[in-house]
């Protein structure tokens, strides 16, 4: 999957009447999938919704195509709580800051907190990856200070 | 960022629009049917059933698709300049009683009445049997052009909107002279004279 990353960067470096070309078959190719997509979840009913969204890659897709029956912020809370008890058992307090114009903003605080923003920040683009950005915000632990003996 | 999200941009803002019969709202496929409303120089999609309930007679006729180059057309510079049209694009629509001639702009298409002899004239010497209101001899003067076609209606009605759509400024400017030229090329590639 990471493969695709790579070719759309590498895709931005095209001369112009390859790009758009290229550019015009991918967006083509999504419409396509979204329109088949939207029928499936149309013929499978409720059950069918609800089960897609409980798969991490369905959910993924029907958010890119704007087809997730879950709003952005619904989904980056969902995907915040569930990071919450791995993160959790490391000692990393995670919450959801805000979810604004696309922008999703999340804190982690703990000990290793630099270490868990790769990790929240994964999980928060696979939850939401129609967000616009992704920012976490690393803060140290809670430091209790005692003054005197 | 992961491979999902990276595709979002070629996400299309809004799935595209349905085209749909404007006669029933049925959904319509990129290649569908048309009718005119000769009344009121309106053309409307259709889906096929629509359009053959409406059968010739009725307020509403059938467009059948149809482009042909003729290759032999007669009209001399003298015949064109009688005529009197602004520039060198036109088309010639009959009714039932006369012959219009529109020439596109970026207001629209204008109507300029052609006097029966002249256009009897030009109709003799070609041999030219149009079908009232959806067919019409379409004349390319542009330039060193001097191109004849018989065309349905409703590649008129795309040619008046390339205009309105791409005109700039006083002379129109280059993308909707290219864009002109384009039509003219796909109409010449899809008509086998």
């Amino acid at each position: 999957m990471n493969d695709i990353e790579t070719l759309v960067a590498e895709l931005e470096q095209l001369p112009e009447v390859p790009r758009e070309k290229a550019r015009a078959l991918v967006e083509a190719t999504l419409a396509l999938h979204r329109d088949g997509l939207a029928r499936i979840l149309e013929l499978g009913g409720a059950p069918l919704r609800e089960a897609a969204v409980h798969d991490g890659l369905v959910s993924a897709l029907l958010a890119l195509h704007d087809l997730h029956p879950l709003g952005l912020a619904e989904r980056a809370r969902a995907a915040v709580e569930r990071a919450r008890a791995e993160l959790g058992a490391a000692g990393v307090h995670a919450e959801l800051v805000s979810v604004e114009n696309g922008v999703v903003r999340a804190r982690v605080q703990g000990a290793h907190a630099e270490d868990a923003r790769g990790t929240l920040g994964d999980a928060l683009w696979v939850a939401a990856p129609d967000a616009v950005a992704v920012e976490i915000e690393a803060v140290g632990p809670v430091v209790q200070l005692r003054v005197g003996a | 960022m992961n491979a999902v999200s990276a595709l979002r941009r070629f996400v299309r803002e809004k799935p595209p629009a349905v085209e749909r019969c404007e006669l029933c709202a049925a959904p319509v496929g990129p290649r569908h049917e048309h009718v005119v409303d000769p009344a009121r120089h309106e053309m409307k999609c259709a889906c096929t059933a629509c359009a053959l309930l409406f059968p010739d007679g009725a307020r509403l006729l059938r467009v059948r698709p149809r482009a042909e180059l003729l290759a032999d057309f007669q009209l001399s510079d003298a015949q064109w300049d009688a005529l009197r049209l602004p520039i060198g694009l036109a088309f010639f629509l009959r009714t039932a009683s006369r012959v219009t001639a529109f020439y596109p702009g970026p207001a629209g298409a204008t109507e300029s009445l052609v006097s029966l002899e002249a256009w009897a004239e030009i109709a003799r010497l070609n041999a030219l049997e149009l079908q009232p209101d959806v067919e019409a001899l379409l004349v390319n003067r542009v330039g060193a052009a001097r191109e004849h076609y018989l065309v349905s209606v409703d590649q008129c009605y795309r040619l008046v909107g390339i205009l309105r759509r791409s005109w700039r400024g006083f002379s129109g400017g280059e993308e909707v002279w290219e864009r002109i030229g384009q039509f003219f090329s796909e109409l010449k590639g899809g008509a086998r004279a």
